[in-house]
């Protein structure tokens, strides 16, 4: 059993999508501080910074499957991520539905809502597709802001509370918390194993040669349409995390800026990689709280963050730790090469 | 006393077009030329109708307003290009996410030096006031707006297809890389169509200045709009730039006018029509796609 | 099913009057031509006579503006590629379009998947699929590339990339393979082991090929398609085209300014 569970999380060849199997045993160290954190400390500061990461990091990942495994970048995310806060909110806070009902309702929401802008995207790429993604988030959001009645507008929707979920009362922090964790932690396992699947291979492929992909007889569309909705949906359930967490969702949660920043996260840990969306959301919410907390110019942070991300390391952090380990790896050979042919001399002089 | 409701409106919303036109002109023929989708373009709108402000209230021109913000911006959009967007061409998603860095550094900068309440440059005199015609008044500097508009888009539309630079303009539209074939500095180009949409944005926020109330932000509300107009009128073109623009000012302004809580997504409905039926735009003869085909053959 | 296709006509593939126009220009006018099972045609012309349009229109790259595509007797004319590829037909590029961040073996298995059913199982490790990898690493073997398996493809060289390339196409088990220019940029050596690998494509694989070199033409071809300017001008044995007057003339003749732009 334990070595079934050591063989997931261990590098095992060829099909590990470029970077993750590295840093898989950094990502399990990680997983267990978090897990771990609690017990030593009851600060709620700190608790709060790592539920928004984890939240955060999930969204971040939805965002790298499209863009980071498939090649198409998304500046809509935060669209979905919305849609479902404003509806699992409503449900819970005027319908008063429980954990379940609202989880699953707001699931088949997100998904419905996937595939409509999934088919209303159907035919761009590229640029273009980003642009789209992002005019239709911009629906969303302005859905939240008009339709007063429902999401409370520029106010925000207020009165949600942490259901009771098999008898745990999630309203707890800590309690919260921990399911939190296991939400992410179960997000992360399956994506990995998305990934490393028949049709996980098959998106990287069309990342790197969409035409061969569709010469070697695969749907790209379909494919395109199917990763758009998964990671959607992901986003969706990020957005759950969040209106449960924060138990409150308002407009700047999911305008453009929330879905440029999300983004952001996606590139700065490194995109293609799973590890890289924890990294990147890691440093963009410590990041933003530790600005907001001195000066009211997070925004322009954010843009000198962008410009900085795309052109110092388009590869982000994980791509510049493995220039370096490179550089270091051919200057060590470069140098063994060079006492190689040293002794080779010395060997030639002695004889 | 419908029909005459029905006028002023249109009026309304061709001022109100030519204003947009002057951003999404310059946001298209970039995005056909460059295949970017310059995002910061908005903000250089807001920079252009900040700066006019500024100066129009400190001398009192409207003239010198104008300029001052043509120079300001062109100046920045120059400095944007050549510094960062240009060394990362042919990389259009990087390309996309510099230009947001720069709407977000741009805009908040905005923010921290003029403050966040709304502001209106003040009309100039001779424009002030309105002019009577039968028995519909007519604010002057509405028209005056409708005049500009149509006088800068025909001096475009003859820029771009009579002129050796325009068909320059043109090709590279079609396929940059053949005009490159051809001996042609196309960085050149680049910057040249860069800078001088900038300028036309400065221009457009300065005339949009007096009669749009500017704040902060508003970068971001003109962008799902912008983005709009060039989903309808297709990316890279010219007359759909300027017929999308008009299409969108009207729908806009006639939702604002009769169902003020479906104002934002009138615009949306009929992008996301468009598509899933024409998603390469309403205006665009449909040739395009064709001779890129074409060429790619006659490559082989 | 396809086999009682098969039977029903006596051609794999038939070209019925096609042609294609961009934007007024007639890039390939009334073609005609019909393909036995087995059989290995060549199609060769000056740049611009519209090879590679005519495979785009037999691969489904997209449809021929008239005219009409059979495959085994059944109207494909609007089928898209994917599709056809589910029909028995597979085909190269003239610009290698491999995966370059996976290895070898890894683009032979997305080649193998391509058709299959399996390659919408989403959290199942393509690991565990040994089978998948001995097939893969069998036909690795037909080009002798089975040691290099584990290598990335953008490592690799472009002789080796192109045998790739072969191979993918070869992965959706085809009765039909078209190649475009499988020799164009390789060196002598290289292009002798390509030569050996296309002809030892089973004898019941139907070949088409684009190609510039004559030599290969000849030693591979058995039937031969002379195209210029989008039309046809001679379609025959390999023996009569060799003695073909008008095609000395016009292919031969072009040769010489064969890097002009064609317009």
């Amino acid at each position: 059993m334990i070595k079934r569970v050591k063989a997931w999380f261990t590098p095992h060849g060829v099909f590990l999508p470029s970077g993750t199997a590295r840093y898989l045993k950094l990502i399990v160290i990680a997983a267990a501080i978090i897990g771990i954190i609690p017990i030593f400390t009851q600060s709620t500061y700190l608790l709060t910074l790592l539920s928004y990461i984890m939240i955060y990091s999930m969204l971040a990942l939805s965002i790298d499957l499209l863009s980071g495994f498939m090649g198409l970048g998304s500046l809509g995310h935060a669209g979905f991520f919305g849609a479902a806060a404003y509806c699992c909110g409503y449900l819970n806070s005027k319908l008063h539905w429980g954990f379940l009902p609202c989880v699953l309702a707001t699931m088949a929401f997100v998904i419905l809502l996937a595939m409509l802008f999934g088919l209303l995207t159907s035919r761009t790429w590229g640029v273009t597709f980003m642009m789209v993604n992002l005019a239709l988030s911009q629906i969303i959001w302005g859905l939240a802001v008009k339709l007063t009645d429902i999401t409370g507008g520029d106010n925000g929707m207020v009165g949600i509370t942490r259901p009771t979920f098999l008898g745990i009362d999630l309203s707890n922090d800590i309690i919260f918390y921990y399911f939190l964790f296991a939400v992410f932690a179960l997000m992360f396992f399956l994506v990995y194993r998305l990934v490393n699947s028949p049709f996980g291979m098959g998106i990287q492929g069309v990342r790197q040669s969409p035409k061969r992909m569709k010469a070697l007889g695969v749907d790209v569309l379909k494919y395109k349409f199917i990763t758009f909705v998964i990671s959607g949906t992901l986003a969706g359930i990020a957005g759950m995390m969040f209106c449960f967490f924060n138990c409150f969702v308002s407009p700047p949660n999911i305008n453009t800026q929330a879905s440029s920043k999300a983004f952001l996260m996606s590139l700065v840990g490194g995109k293609g990689t799973l590890g890289g969306s924890i990294i990147g959301a890691g440093i963009v919410v410590i990041l933003e709280n530790f600005i907001s907390a001195y000066t009211a110019r997070w925004q322009m942070a954010l843009g000198i963050l962008y410009v900085l991300t795309v052109t110092l390391s388009p590869n982000g952090i994980i791509g510049i730790y493995r220039k370096i380990r490179e550089r270091i790896k051919s200057k060590r050979d470069f140098q063994n090469q060079q006492i190689l042919s040293v002794n080779k001399n010395e060997e030639k002089e002695k004889r | 006393m419908d029909a005459k409701f029905i006028v002023l409106q249109l009026l309304n919303s061709i001022s109100y077009g030519c204003v947009l036109f002057m951003i999404a002109s310059g946001f298209s023929l970039i995005f056909g030329l460059m295949k970017i989708t310059n995002m910061t373009h908005l903000v250089y709108f807001m920079i252009g109708s900040y700066v006019s402000y500024t100066v129009c209230v400190w001398s009192g021109s409207f003239l010198l307003g104008m300029i001052a913000a043509a120079a300001v911006t062109s100046l920045i959009g120059y400095i944007v290009f050549k510094g960062f967007l240009f060394r990362l061409r042919g990389e259009g998603q990087s390309q996309v996410l510099l230009c947001l860095g720069f709407l977000f550094i741009l805009d908040d900068a905005l923010l921290a030096i003029f403050g966040g309440y709304p502001k209106s440059t003040p009309t100039p005199e001779w424009l002030s006031g309105s002019i009577k015609f039968l028995d519909f008044t007519f604010p002057k500097y509405r028209l005056f707006l409708i005049v500009v508009g149509v006088l800068i888009a025909v001096a475009l539309n003859l820029l771009i297809n009579k002129t050796k630079y325009g068909a320059l303009i043109r090709s590279g539209v079609d396929d940059a890389e053949t005009v490159q074939a051809m001996g042609i500095n196309i960085n050149h180009l680049f910057v040249v169509v860069y800078v001088g949409a900038t300028f036309l944005a400065a221009i457009g926020g300065t005339l949009g200045g007096p009669f749009l109330s500017m704040e902060p932000k508003m970068s971001f509300t003109l962008l799902p709009i912008a983005l709009a107009i060039v989903i309808i009128g297709g990316m890279g073109n010219l007359n759909g730039a300027f017929y999308g623009s008009l299409v969108v000012a009207t729908i806009d302004n006639f939702c604002k006018v009769l169902a003020p809580s479906l104002s934002y997504f009138s615009i949306f409905l009929p992008m996301a029509l468009i598509l899933v039926f024409k998603p390469e735009g309403l205006f665009t003869r449909g040739t395009r796609k064709v001779k890129r085909e074409k060429r790619g053959v006659l490559k082989r | 099913m396809q086999n009682q296709e098969n039977m029903s006509s006596p051609y794999c593939l038939e070209l019925i009057g096609i042609g294609k126009s961009f934007h007024g220009l007639r890039a390939v006018d009334d073609v005609n031509l019909k393909v036995k099972s087995g059989q290995r045609v060549a199609i060769i012309g000056p740049n611009g006579a519209g090879k590679t349009t005519l495979f785009n229109m037999i691969s489904g790259e997209f449809p021929p503006s008239d005219g009409k595509v059979l495959l085994f007797g059944e109207d494909v004319t609007e089928l898209p590629n994917y599709k056809r590829v589910y029909k028995g037909l597979s085909r190269t590029y003239q610009i290698t379009t491999l995966f370059p961040e996976f290895s070898v073996i890894e683009n032979v298995i997305l080649g193998l998947e391509g058709t299959r059913k399996t390659k919408y199982q989403f959290f199942r490790s393509l690991k565990k699929q040994t089978s998948l990898f001995a097939e893969a690493e069998e036909l690795l073997k037909r080009v002798n590339l089975a040691e290099k398996k584990d290598e990335l493809i953008k490592n690799l060289s472009y002789g080796d990339q192109r045998l790739v390339e072969l191979t993918l196409a070869m992965a959706s088990k085809p009765k039909i393979i078209c190649l475009d220019e499988p020799n164009a940029g390789l060196s002598a050596a290289e292009s002798r082991v390509m030569i050996d690998a296309i002809k030892n494509l089973g004898p019941e694989i139907t070949v088409l090929l684009i190609e510039h070199d004559i030599d290969l033409v000849f030693e591979v071809a058995e039937y031969i398609m002379v195209l210029q300017d989008g039309k046809v001008v001679a379609s025959d044995e390999k023996e009569a085209i060799r003695n073909n007057r008008r095609v000395q003339q016009i292919y031969l003749g072009e040769e010489a300014d064969d890097d002009a732009p064609a317009v």
